[in-house]
């Protein structure tokens, strides 16, 4: 069975399925050298990233351009790629498209966890095979990061971080000599990776539960710091677009205003900076605050509009979706969120009408 | 430059552009809009002034400054320097309204890169005639005190525009660029060598741009600035030296090109502005000094010009290196040859650039390494960063990295980590580096005010390291080298005139009187060109620093006159402390003696006191700052008696009066016993030839007391006065100070204070009473087991309300005693209290009740009678191991039987 056909039904599409058509146009009309065993050029890597109009590609992720130079030029070299930054900043993201773009496939994956092992970063075998022709080539059985140096590939490993620090540290001479050791099939058995093979590393530095990465490990790579965005105004318009994405067919049937989506915005960014648009200081939530979010709030409050409402998104299906966001496992956060609500959003519920719902809405929890 | 299509130009813009042909063919004038202190714009200038020849060249900088232009021209000036000028309001300005400014002041500076400056250096080869054509700094200061009341010294070359226009910023984003810095450096720093030896494209792209960013202003922002008055006079400048003859060249920043063009294409549509009223009446004085390349790159901030001068310096020398002879030649070969040797001559091209890059990232790398800021090796950060750096500068389609390319290599090689998790200092000593420390010079013959040249003599004399801006320390051996004291005279005196050169870090200060014991002074120095135009500012004042301290000193007497302080004896004997300290010995007699007269008429003990006590301070000093001793000394016993003289004034009975008082009599006491100490055949004689005429003690002038000064300060302070006035505070402290100079004796104290704490005597008082004592001399009441029985007796007899009442003086007057003191007066009172003295006090039940204790006491004695009774007495007081309840004593050997003895038996 081959799992990456596309499916009927499938719930989330992966990159190179999503922007075929985008990644073939690119590479039809790539005229400039391209690395040795890159797909694309890495001018063409950067217009499928960063946008073009010429080619109709849209721009798909914001706020930092000079960050995917950086990340470009590191992938180009020998120290793999360390995307760090507070949860939510699209550093997943970032990473897909790179190799999608880069290696025309995302799904040389390793989702890291506390319980991954070294077996999932280098090879495992298959016993019944082990035991009656011992160890070959197919009684073993590769991990995606073996996979990925066999065909000169990149490597996503997700939430590196949440590995223990030893399993994380499989990397190391990987990295340094480019080679994986296979000592169960002889002296000269090793895989060479292909040209073409870097690793792209996502990982949060400060979260609770994250392991602390040794200084070797950090060393063989270079570190790209995903900011979330600053700018409201930026942020309205990018929460618009990816709602627009994510409701896909069903965008038509909704009625969006935009003050509603101004106010979430507005929200989102004054409790993950701390600071009113006056100026005031805010209690911050532990709990992420950042533009994926958003989206997310603004997609089930859309989905609620749409299946449960008359087809308007209002400021108290807002309401109804962000307690579920901030109200996670910290009752603080419940406090901070009322003691938002009962001041800020109390003020201006007394001039406008969106605002006025939503601290109706609000109340009610 | 591809990025521009003329074909999105607006109408206003493609005008433009046809009037700037025309008048380049028709009336031979040619306009090189510039940015400021850019490279690129700089050598496409030298470029374009080698095509045209022109005959004359006319610079964007105030006409005013045009009288500096030989200085300028100097071969020995060497920038970065500045022209600082200083415009100040007409008289009926000011006058009339204290609150605005009289003064403006402004930099204009110049670089080695910077387009006039390299239009000056290349006019001057030509021998063209250059001209300055702006409006004077002292109209444009007029205008903008006129606009708004802004004093802070602004830049002359203000480059907001560029930052805030709209298609600026829409262009950076589909660039990919972060701000308007990159986009300049993306479009115009990073042309090549080749493409810059194009000046007229490169002039047309540069003008175009500025037009695009100026067409967003509206027209009331540029009155606003005093843009269109300057335009306005820079129109008629150019006119004016328009002739058939001439050959113009027009340099400006690209902002004006414009309006310029426009006003010369069609004067007669031009709108006329001409700076009138007030604004006219300005005057101003402009000088060439020195500037660094910090203050270049501070300015950046809110003004003008480019980040990183550094950085900028280092890439002009490479541009220059590009076009140097031999590359010159292969390229002139290359020309008419074939397709092969252009890539070699792209290859050594390449290689001069690589090799220039990597010097340079290696000297960054080192310098970062030297400050311990690297996490890798320095070869491993130069190997990274130049890699990477070379790797975005062609993603970014930069024939060689920019100075963003440098800075996006240098994160990304060094940082290990998240952003913004320590790495402050990493990216603060990268900037630093690519901002650069350098300094110019100016001609020696420069004029300079008086002022400045006699203070850099002297800095010279005292070999002060003025080469760069860098922070450095001195230590003065005040005391044992002459040359030393001088030069803390100098920076006391560059100090005392807020020159901000030097900063005193430690070293005796007899104007405080603090550090006296010290022997050496530290100070901190660094030279910024802030020093040099806070000296200038100061020159109008006078030629000499001792002058203007004398000035400021005076003003500052005026200043107290004016507060009615003129006549107190503190101030002016902290005026002849600054005086002392300043070395301006010629007017020390005369505070003197003004201060010798205060000191008779002032009738503030306190003002009194603090000046004996600054005369204190001066004479400990008295050999290092060279002052007359016995000027000093006399002055100093005339205080001391005239505070005597005032004690009167201790019966004020205002309860802040009284701690104050508290204070002076402390104060005094001390200061008396010092100079009795330090000259006491002084005091004799002083007293001999002048005695003291008092009722209670008849002069004898043969039989003088060995303590004239303190035997007057005790016969002015009445005891009998204070205890009429309840002065109890005072009456302690007297009390002490009487007993520490042996005018009482212990019994006598006892007494006084068993008196104050007497059964009956109000325990407020008694409490003040203790207060003042322990205010002098704690230790007194420590030693005193009587005071202490007294103290504890008079408590004993308070209600418990009047206690709580009491308790925070109480506590306040308690909090004198250090923790030793402390302990042993709660020692002294557990033995009063009848507790033994290893107890501590929480073992001591307070719960319970004194019939509770009386009972349990009664029991005990019944206890003991029925013990006797029954003759078991002995077995309770002496133990016996036998007699121990059993089963285990059977059992247990004679060795173990020793252990338990000396357990206590249980009686119960």
């Amino acid at each position: 069975m081959d799992l990456n056909t596309l499916n009927q039904g499938q719930l989330k599409l992966s990159a190179e399925q999503k922007y075929a058509e985008q990644l073939s146009r690119l590479k039809a009309q790539d005229q400039q050298r391209k690395p040795q065993g890159w797909q694309l050029s890495a001018h063409a890597v950067r217009k499928f990233i960063l946008g073009d109009s010429a080619l109709d590609i849209q721009k798909k992720f914001y706020g930092d351009d000079a960050l995917v130079d950086r990340a470009l030029v590191t992938l180009m070299g020998n120290q793999g790629l360390m995307l760090v930054g507070e949860p939510g900043t699209a550093k997943s993201m970032l990473s897909e498209l790179f190799s999608t773009a880069i290696s025309g496939s995302s799904q040389y994956t390793i989702q890291g966890t506390a319980g991954t092992t070294e077996d999932h970063i280098k090879y495992s075998w298959n016993y019944a095979l082990l035991l009656a022709e011992g160890p070959s080539e197919k009684s073993m059985i590769a991990s995606p990061l073996f996979h990925a140096m066999r065909h000169g590939k990149i490597a996503r490993f997700e939430e590196i971080t949440r590995c223990p620090a030893e399993i994380q540290d499989v990397l190391v001479s990987l990295l340094s000599e480019k080679q994986m050791m296979i000592p169960e099939m002889g002296q000269d058995q090793s895989l060479y990776a292909k040209q073409g093979f870097n690793i792209i590393a996502t990982a949060n530095l400060r979260d609770r539960g994250v392991h602390e990465m040794s200084a070797a490990l950090k060393r063989r790579f270079n570190f790209e710091t995903v900011k979330p965005i600053r700018d409201r105004q930026f942020e309205i318009e990018l929460v618009n677009i990816q709602l627009k994405q994510q409701l896909g067919e069903l965008y038509s049937e909704i009625q969006i205003q935009a003050p509603v989506i101004e106010l979430l915005v507005t929200i989102f960014n004054e409790l993950r900076t701390g600071q009113s648009l006056q100026g005031a200081n805010l209690k911050t939530p532990d709990a992420v605050m950042s533009t994926a979010e958003a989206v997310n709030i603004a997609h089930a409050a859309g989905l609620q509009a749409i299946y449960l409402g008359d087809g308007i998104l209002r400021a108290e299906h807002i309401a109804q979706q962000l307690i579920g966001v901030v109200f996670k496992d910290n009752p603080e956060d419940a406090k901070r969120l009322h003691y938002y609500i009962d001041t800020v959003v109390k003020e201006r519920a007394r001039k406008d009408a969106d605002w006025k719902a939503f601290y109706a809405a609000s109340r009610e929890f | 430059m591809s990025d521009f299509t003329q074909a999105a130009w607006p109408a206003r813009l493609s005008q433009a552009m046809q009037d700037k042909q025309q008048l380049a063919t028709t009336q031979n004038l040619y306009f090189a809009p510039i940015r400021h202190h850019s490279p690129a714009c700089a050598y496409a200038l030298q470029r374009y002034i080698q095509q045209i020849q022109p005959t004359h060249i006319l610079i964007e900088a105030p006409q005013s400054f045009q009288a500096l232009l030989p200085s300028l021209l100097n071969v020995a000036t060497q920038p970065p320097i500045a022209i600082f000028a200083q415009a100040t309001a007409p008289k009926a300005v000011t006058d009339g309204d204290d609150a605005q400014p009289a003064l403006a002041s402004a930099y204009f500076p110049f670089c080695e890169y910077s387009p006039e400056w390299v239009a000056l250096q290349a006019g001057r080869e030509l021998q063209a005639q250059i001209e300055f054509i702006d409006l004077s700094w002292a109209k444009q200061s007029g205008l903008n005190q006129q606009q708004q009341l802004d004093t802070q010294q602004r830049s002359l070359m203000s480059e907001r525009y560029l930052a805030h226009s709209q298609f600026i910023q829409q262009l950076a984003q589909q660039l990919h660029c972060r701000n308007h810095d990159e986009l300049w450096d993306h479009l115009f720093e990073l042309q090549t060598v080749e493409q810059l030896q194009q000046p007229d494209t490169f002039f047309n792209d540069v003008f175009s741009w500025c037009a695009l960013a100026r067409l967003d202003y509206e027209q009331d922002v540029l009155l606003q600035e005093a843009s269109l008055h300057r335009e306005d006079v820079m129109w008629q400048q150019i006119q004016a030296s328009l002739a058939p003859a001439h050959k113009v060249l027009v340099v400006t920043g690209g902002f004006h090109t414009l309006a310029l063009i426009e006003q010369l294409a069609h004067p007669q549509q031009a709108q006329r502005y001409a700076v009138t009223g007030a604004a006219a009446q300005w005057q101003e004085q402009a000088w060439l000094i020195r500037y660094s390349f910090d203050r270049l790159d501070a300015l950046n901030g809110y003004a003008s010009g480019m980040p990183s001068p550094a950085y900028y310096q280092q890439f002009w020398q490479d541009l220059n290196i590009d076009s140097s002879p031999s590359v010159k030649h292969k390229q002139i070969s290359n020309a008419s040859t074939n397709q092969p040797q252009n890539a070699t001559y792209l290859e050594t091209q390449q290689a001069v650039w690589q090799q220039q890059l990597l010097n340079y990232i290696s000297e960054l790398c080192h310098y970062l390494d030297a400050q311990s800021s690297l996490e890798v090796t320095s070869f491993i950060a130069i190997k990274n960063t130049t890699e990477l750096a070379w790797q975005l500068a062609d993603l970014r389609g930069h024939y060689r990295p920019s100075r963003y390319d440098l800075l996006d290599a240098l994160q990304t090689a060094l940082v290990k980590g998240e952003l913004e998790d320590g790495q402050q200092q990493l990216f603060q000593h990268i900037y630093q580096f690519l901002s650069g420390q350098q300094l110019g010079r100016i001609p020696a013959d420069q004029s300079s005010p008086a002022l400045v040249a006699n203070v850099y003599t002297q800095i010279e004399k005292f070999r002060f390291n003025l080469s760069d801006t860098l922070q450095r320390q001195r230590k003065l051996d005040v005391y044992r080298k002459d040359l030393h004291q001088e030069i803390s005279q100098f920076l006391h005196l560059l100090e005392f005139v807020d020159c901000g050169f030097a900063q005193r870090l430690s070293g005796p200060d007899y104007v405080l009187g603090v550090s006296l014991d010290l022997l050496f002074e530290e100070w901190r120095y660094a030279w910024t060109p802030s020093v040099e135009a806070r000296l200038i500012e100061l020159s109008e004042q006078g030629d000499q620093l001792q002058l203007l301290a004398l000035t400021k000193l005076m003003a500052k007497q005026q200043d107290n006159q004016q507060q009615g302080l003129g006549q107190s004896a503190a101030e002016t004997a902290k005026l002849l402390a600054f005086a002392c300290r300043l070395g301006l010995k010629t007017q020390l007699d005369g505070f003197n003696q003004q201060l010798n007269q205060f000191l008779e008429t002032d009738q503030n003990l306190g003002s009194v006191i603090a000046a004996a006590q600054q005369l204190y301070s001066l004479w400990h000093g008295r050999n290092l700052l060279q002052l007359p001793a016995s000027l000093l000394q006399h002055s100093l016993i005339l205080a001391l008696r005239q505070a005597c003289f005032l004690l009167d004034q201790l019966y004020d009975t205002h309860e802040d009066k009284i701690e104050e008082n508290l204070k002076h009599l402390k104060q005094l006491h001390e200061l008396i016993l010092n100079v009795q100490l330090q000259f006491s055949d002084l005091i004799h004689l002083a007293f001999a030839e002048n005695p003291v005429q008092t009722e209670d003690s008849p002069t004898a002038l043969t039989t003088l007391p060995p303590t004239p000064l303190l035997d007057l300060m005790y016969q002015q302070i009445d005891l009998q006065q204070l205890r009429e006035f309840h002065l109890s505070k005072l009456k302690g402290a007297v009390d002490v100070l009487r007993f520490l100079d042996q005018r009482m004796t212990q019994q006598q104290l006892s007494q006084e204070l068993q008196l104050s704490f007497a059964t009956g005597s109000e325990a407020e008082e008694a409490v003040q009473y203790l207060q003042g004592m322990f205010y002098i001399a704690p230790e007194i009441f420590v030693q005193s087991e009587v005071a202490i029985e007294a103290l504890h007796l008079l408590i004993g007899q308070w209600s418990e309300v009047f206690f709580i009442q009491i308790l925070p003086d109480l506590r306040y007057a308690f909090s004198q005693l250090n923790p030793k003191q402390s302990s042993v007066v709660a020692k002294r009172i557990a033995k009063l209290t009848g507790l033994s003295q290893d107890l501590v006090l929480d073992q001591v039940f307070g719960q319970l009740s004194e019939a509770e204790v009386l009972q349990g006491v009664q029991l005990n004695q019944q206890l003991q009678q029925l013990l006797a009774h029954d003759h078991l007495l002995s077995w309770f007081k002496h133990p016996q191991p036998r007699l121990q309840p059993t089963a285990t004593h059977l059992n247990q050997s004679t060795a173990q039987s020793t252990v338990s003895t000396q357990e206590p038996p249980h009686v119960k």
